[in-house]
């Protein structure tokens, strides 16, 4: 069933139908929570108050854009808000390690550099302001086009640009240093 | 390496559990039954309508008004008497229903004389 068809049903009454866009869309805000916080322990919270704040605006949602766009633009604001709350962001402390590479190419010794390389640039992102951090994820992790990010981050395309470029260019200093 | 490669490298590694809200979401859902579908407001009756504007708006409009009685209002559909209740909307709008109700042709040719 398409999305426009299941918010029209929710929206008749039908609220039981929900429980399919959440399945449905639950993985990708939890992936993107992940990659905005750094950590996993606020991941299921934001992702329930991300469906809770969806369910709450979609009599607004007038299907202008794709509902997954809303979605992400609805996680955005809520990770934000989340981090402004609890005064703080990605840390590099706290981002907590994904499993380590493994790669045939390399020796342990090169294996250790790598290693040490992407935590240095967690770190980095880490440190990043936050509209640049949720640009730079967007493009960089969810592949996301400048039109899509301006659309998510509510922002104009040549904001998007700069943010970008700001980011890339604060992470390679802080990596220089 | 430069920022963009190590980015790529950094975006193949996280690696995210899995979740499920579902439950939890459907908790919070089930609280608001604001979205439950609204009674649609019953439409009015003609019965509400004074009596001689809408006479009057009839035949203003051209209509043959012999008796426009509930039962003869009744043989109206819908669209025609929500068109006549609009119009007589307006007009008592700008004219008491007693005024109108005394003689309804001729106030109407008095009140749009410009135009005539």
């Amino acid at each position: 069933m398409e999305d426009k068809e299941i918010v029209e049903r929710i929206l008749s009454g039908d609220t039981e139908q929900y429980t399919l866009i959440v399945r449905r869309y639950q993985q990708i805000v939890a992936n993107l929570t992940y990659k905005l916080c750094g950590t996993r322990l606020e991941i299921e919270e934001v992702t329930q108050q991300v469906f809770v704040e969806l369910y709450m605006a979609l009599p607004r949602f007038r299907f202008d854009s794709k509902l997954s766009s809303y979605i992400y633009r609805i996680t955005v604001n809520v990770v934000s808000k989340m981090l402004n709350k609890s005064k703080r962001f990605v840390s590099s402390d706290e981002w907590e390690n994904p499993p380590e590479e493994v790669s045939t190419d390399r020796n342990a010794e090169q294996q250790i550099i790598h290693n040490e390389q992407m935590d240095a640039l967690r770190t980095a992102i880490g440190h990043l302001k936050d509209e640049q951090r949720t640009a730079l994820i967007l493009y960089t992790f969810e592949d996301f086009s400048y039109n899509q990010i301006a659309e998510v981050m509510q922002c104009s395309l040549a904001k998007v640009e700069s943010l970008i470029f700001r980011a890339k260019k604060n992470l390679a200093k802080e990596l220089k240093n | 390496m430069n920022i963009d490669e190590q980015l790529k490298q950094l975006a193949q590694q996280t690696c995210p559990k899995q979740v499920d809200v579902v439950d939890s979401v459907m908790a919070e859902v089930r609280k608001h039954p604001y979205l439950q579908p609204v009674a649609k407001p019953a439409v009015r009756k003609v019965r509400w309508v004074p009596w001689a504007s809408l006479t009057a708006v009839a035949a203003a409009a051209g209509l043959v008004v012999v008796n426009l009685t509930p039962a003869v209002a009744a043989t109206y559909n819908e669209e025609q008497i929500g068109s006549m209740m609009a119009s007589v909307a307006d007009y008592n709008y700008y004219a008491p229903v007693e005024s109108a109700a005394e003689n309804p042709i001729d106030y109407l040719y008095d009140d749009y004389s410009d135009e005539y």
